[in-house]
């Protein structure tokens, strides 16, 4: 199929439909172009809705993500796309950029810290690509857990359980001198058994002492 | 959420943007589900200013997939249209991004948009039909006048092409039925004596 000619044509209409506030799309080649221009007071009326729709449900996005090359999905939608591609040939819907599951970003809002897409029946996000130095701004989950201490930095913030530093870290964590992270369910299960066990190795060294 | 509803809800949504956007001026009419199914909707749009098609009127037949929007929908041209990547006999339109090119983000809108600009700018060496496309490269004029012709016939443009309609007259006269010798007149290049020998072989 000779794609040249339909190509651009297809090219005009996305622009329109991206975002039709920046561009007249100056379709040019087409004699209908100049119509286009009509739009501007429509979109005037309800900006916010049509700036943050997702590009494949024309909805609101639910589990958001964007690709590299800055266009809006719900992950379930863009993920239903890329599967109808052979990896390696998958692109952009809105602009047709190489695109790929790796490649999209998950965005996480205010409200969006507990509902963890992971734990859905759709299709996961990727998941975020996070430095060290974000690290202790992101309480959300800790899936790098290791049963090591280390101290969190600056601030006194704990990742981990300290099996290494016990029975001071222990001591610290119960005292409120380090901050627990928040969130660590198994955490504070471990903490409760350590405070037992501290508790009775307290009484057991009062107790030799006498 | 299921397929098919994400195909409706998305339908719905296309609907009522094609419903409420000023596209009229730029050659789509409207678009509407047909007999409330949302699997099948007609959509209507204007034959663009400067080509054979003027002032026509073109309905599109179009059939969503329940894996619509992953899948393209099926669009033909419900009117007849003289057209290099349209078939002159089934309406099957040849244009790449109801197939191959297809992407999740375009909507029944942009493809109407896409098909008018379509029949503005024809295609011709990817042609659906073989005998329009190659009389479009041979015999522009005559090209023109046959798509003027069908658009005057089938789409109600307003432009009148008074030789052909008599050429049909006269083999109309003759006994044959009148789409038939239309088909037959312009699949021969206007030329009566070889549509008689097909009407009427022997
Ligand atoms: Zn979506
Ligand atoms: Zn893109």
């Amino acid at each position: 199929m000779d794609d040249t000619p339909s190509t651009s044509r297809m090219d005009d209409v996305n622009m329109d439909q991206d975002d039709p506030d920046v561009h007249a799309p100056s379709t040019s080649s087409s004699a209908f172009g100049q119509a286009e221009t009509g739009k501007g007071e429509k979109d005037g009326e309800k900006p916010k809705e049509n700036l943050f729709e997702c590009n494949i449900c024309l909805d609101s996005p639910n589990d958001p993500v964007v690709s590299l090359c800055g266009h809006l999905f719900c992950w379930p939608c863009l993920h239903g796309w890329l599967e109808m591609r052979p990896e390696g040939h998958q692109t952009c819907p809105v602009c047709k950029a190489a695109i790929s599951r790796e490649k999209a970003i998950p965005l996480f809002g205010r409200h969006s810290k507990g509902e963890d897409p992971r734990n859905k029946a759709v299709p996961p996000r990727p998941q975020a690509q996070r430095t060290e130095q974000t690290r202790h701004a992101n309480f959300n989950h800790n899936p790098d857990f290791t049963p090591f201490g280390f101290g969190g930095g600056n601030n006194g913030f704990h990742m981990t359980v300290g099996f290494g530093a016990f029975p001071f870290t222990f001591f610290a964590q119960t005292f409120g001198l380090l901050e627990a992270a928040p969130g660590h369910a198994q955490q504070g299960l471990v903490s409760k058994i350590f405070l037992w066990v501290a508790i009775i190795l307290i009484f057991a060294l009062i107790f030799i002492d006498l | 959420m299921s397929a098919p509803n994400m195909a409706f809800n998305r339908i719905q949504r296309e609907l009522a943007e094609v419903a409420k956007a000023s596209d009229a001026e730029k050659g789509i009419v409207s678009l509407e589900a047909k007999d409330g199914r949302l699997d099948h909707l007609t959509g209507v749009i204007k034959g663009p200013p400067s080509s054979p098609y003027e002032g026509g009127t073109y309905v599109l037949d179009i059939k969503i997939p329940p894996e619509y929007p992953f899948k393209p929908p099926e669009v033909k041209f419900a009117t007849k249209v003289w057209h290099p990547n349209v078939s002159s006999v089934t309406g099957a339109i040849c244009l790449d991004i109801l197939r191959t090119n297809w992407a999740a983000a375009m909507t029944l809108r942009t493809v109407m948009i896409s098909i008018q600009a379509l029949l503005g700018s024809p295609v011709a060496d990817d042609p659906q039909d073989a005998v329009v496309a190659s009389q479009f490269k041979t015999n522009r004029s005559l090209f023109d006048s046959t798509a003027k012709y069908w658009a005057t016939t089938y789409a109600d443009a307003p432009s009148e092409v008074p030789e052909m309609k008599e050429k049909v007259a006269q083999m109309v006269a003759m006994g044959f039925n009148e789409s038939d010798v239309r088909d037959t007149l312009s699949w021969s290049g206007w030329d009566v004596a070889k549509a008689l020998e097909k009407l009427a072989p022997e």
